[in-house]
């Protein structure tokens, strides 16, 4: 049982017995792994703060034969998230909502290098201070262009019509695609002309994307519900973190 | 497992859904009850269901109790303007055992778990700030101590509470986090060091 090293965000933890965690990390190297680190529930633990959730490590950990869960010999903590919430409730449950994405859509054992540099980056800006909600609508288009399900803004799903620019679109919370006026499902939410229009904004570098604009939940809120519909309807699954964060985007002065 | 009495294997697969317990302790556990006599095991089972059929939250503080209110809640020698919030009722006999806290409680019953679903309406929050709008006469609450957990989860609650509380003009403060007594500062990692700088003190 050779000893692996390996550079990783954790993405969550489950208790496991007394005084155990299961912890969800993503590396670099290796892909997504779940793995045991014994007696991390305990007051003196030597894993200190590094397997709250978002976390990057350097996580040191042994596979076992024809075991799914590897076990988690050592983790040092690199750059913590609770420090990345800097107090603020919005940031809280941004990075809750972005850490449960991640763990939902990313397969266990694969390797995925641009995954896991778009959360790096994701979470460097978000330290850097940018306004959360950019980071976070930019972690949501990229996850669903890269998962490769990235629904057509320009024709509508319906009957393929182009879709203008300054048109109304909409869409239902089942995955299929942007509609037309005259195709509009009953049950649908709209996703206004200048909704999409940001998508030409995320497809550049987020390191080149000015905060200005974004102090507030309001723009991109419509195409974080887009994408967010194209993810649950991907996987099939509800994603548990974004009713709160909903919520809070519906408080005034929020 | 099929070679067992049905009634052991019964008695053996309810023990093994208790925390901490395998198979092995569960037969280890469901012999010994066997060879005990049946006073012993009329006892235990007793003691089981009365944990059920006799008690209940306190209707002030949400703590486990026989009697409502609890004794906390009923100790008119306790300091009544200070109330320390935990997530567990178990949390409130480490805070006993210290012997220098002499306010009030409140049992949240657990954290805000965005990851679980698990928000402020879950929680016991509502009875916590109607405590907070006390009635004509009563001793006004000054200072609430947030006593959640020093992970991610109980800072979210940590932060969501002092929210709601402050713009009340009550003080709301934090129970320290960082070096564990008996530790050592070299093997403290970054946001361990940070939040034992932050929760400094004079001496
Ligand atoms: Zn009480």
């Amino acid at each position: 049982m050779p000893l692996r090293e390996a550079q990783a965000i954790v993405l969550r933890t489950y208790p496991l017995k007394e005084a155990d965690k299961i912890v969800v990390f993503f590396t670099r190297e290796y892909g997504k792994c779940r793995g045991v680190s014994r007696g991390a529930r305990r007051m003196k633990n030597g894993f200190g703060g590094s397997l709250e959730p978002l976390s990057e490590v350097r996580v040191g950990y042994f596979e076992r034969p024809r075991k799914d869960l590897v076990t988690i010999d050592r983790c040092d903590l690199e750059s913590s998230m609770m420090q990345l919430a800097g107090g603020d409730m919005t940031r809280v449950l941004a990075l809750a909502y972005i850490a449960e994405v991640a763990d939902r859509m990313l397969p266990e054992h694969e390797v995925n290098d641009a995954s896991y540099r778009l959360l790096r980056l994701v979470l460097g800006r978000i330290r850097e201070g940018l306004p959360v909600w950019l980071p976070l609508t930019y972690y949501l288009y990229w996850m669903v262009r890269l998962g490769g399900f990235m629904p057509s803004l320009a024709a509508c799903a319906g009957c393929g019509v182009a879709i203008e620019a300054e048109q109304a679109a909409f869409y239902a919370g089942d995955g299929s695609g942007l509609r037309c006026r005259n195709c509009r499902p009953r049950q649908g939410n709209e996703l206004a002309a200048s909704e999409r229009g940001l998508t030409g904004l995320l497809a550049r570098s987020l390191a080149e994307l000015p905060g200005d604009g974004w102090e507030n939940g309001r723009r991109g809120r419509e195409l974080r519900r887009f994408l967010h519909a194209a993810i649950e309807a991907q996987i099939e699954a509800q994603l548990k973190s974004w009713k709160l964060l909903e919520e809070l985007e519906n408080e005034p002065g929020i | 497992m099929d070679d067992l009495a049905a009634p052991l294997t019964r008695l053996i697969e309810e023990l093994k859904r208790l925390p901490g317990i395998g198979q092995k302790s569960a037969q280890r556990v469901a012999f010994h009850l066997l060879r005990a006599d049946r006073e012993r095991v009329q006892n235990f089972a007793d003691a089981l269901l009365a944990l059920k059929d006799q008690l209940g939250f306190c209707g002030v503080c949400q703590n486990i109790t026989d009697i409502d209110p609890c004794r906390y809640c009923a100790d008119g020698g306790r300091q009544r303007d200070c109330i320390c919030v935990v997530e567990e009722p178990a949390n409130i006999l480490n805070i006993e055992k210290t012997r220098e806290f002499h306010g009030l409680y409140h049992v949240l019953h657990g954290a805000i778990a965005p990851l679980q679903g698990i928000g402020p309406e879950q929680l016991r929050i509502r009875s916590l700030l109607e405590r907070l709008r006390a009635p004509e006469g009563a001793t006004p609450i000054r200072e609430i101590i947030i006593a959640t957990d020093p992970d991610s989860e109980g800072e979210a609650t940590a932060l969501y509470l002092a929210r709601l509380i402050k713009p009340l003009g009550i003080r709301v403060s934090r129970i320290a986090m960082g070096i564990p007594v008996g530790s050592e500062i070299e093997f403290a990692d970054e946001v361990t060091m940070l939040k034992a700088l932050e929760g400094r003190r004079d001496l």
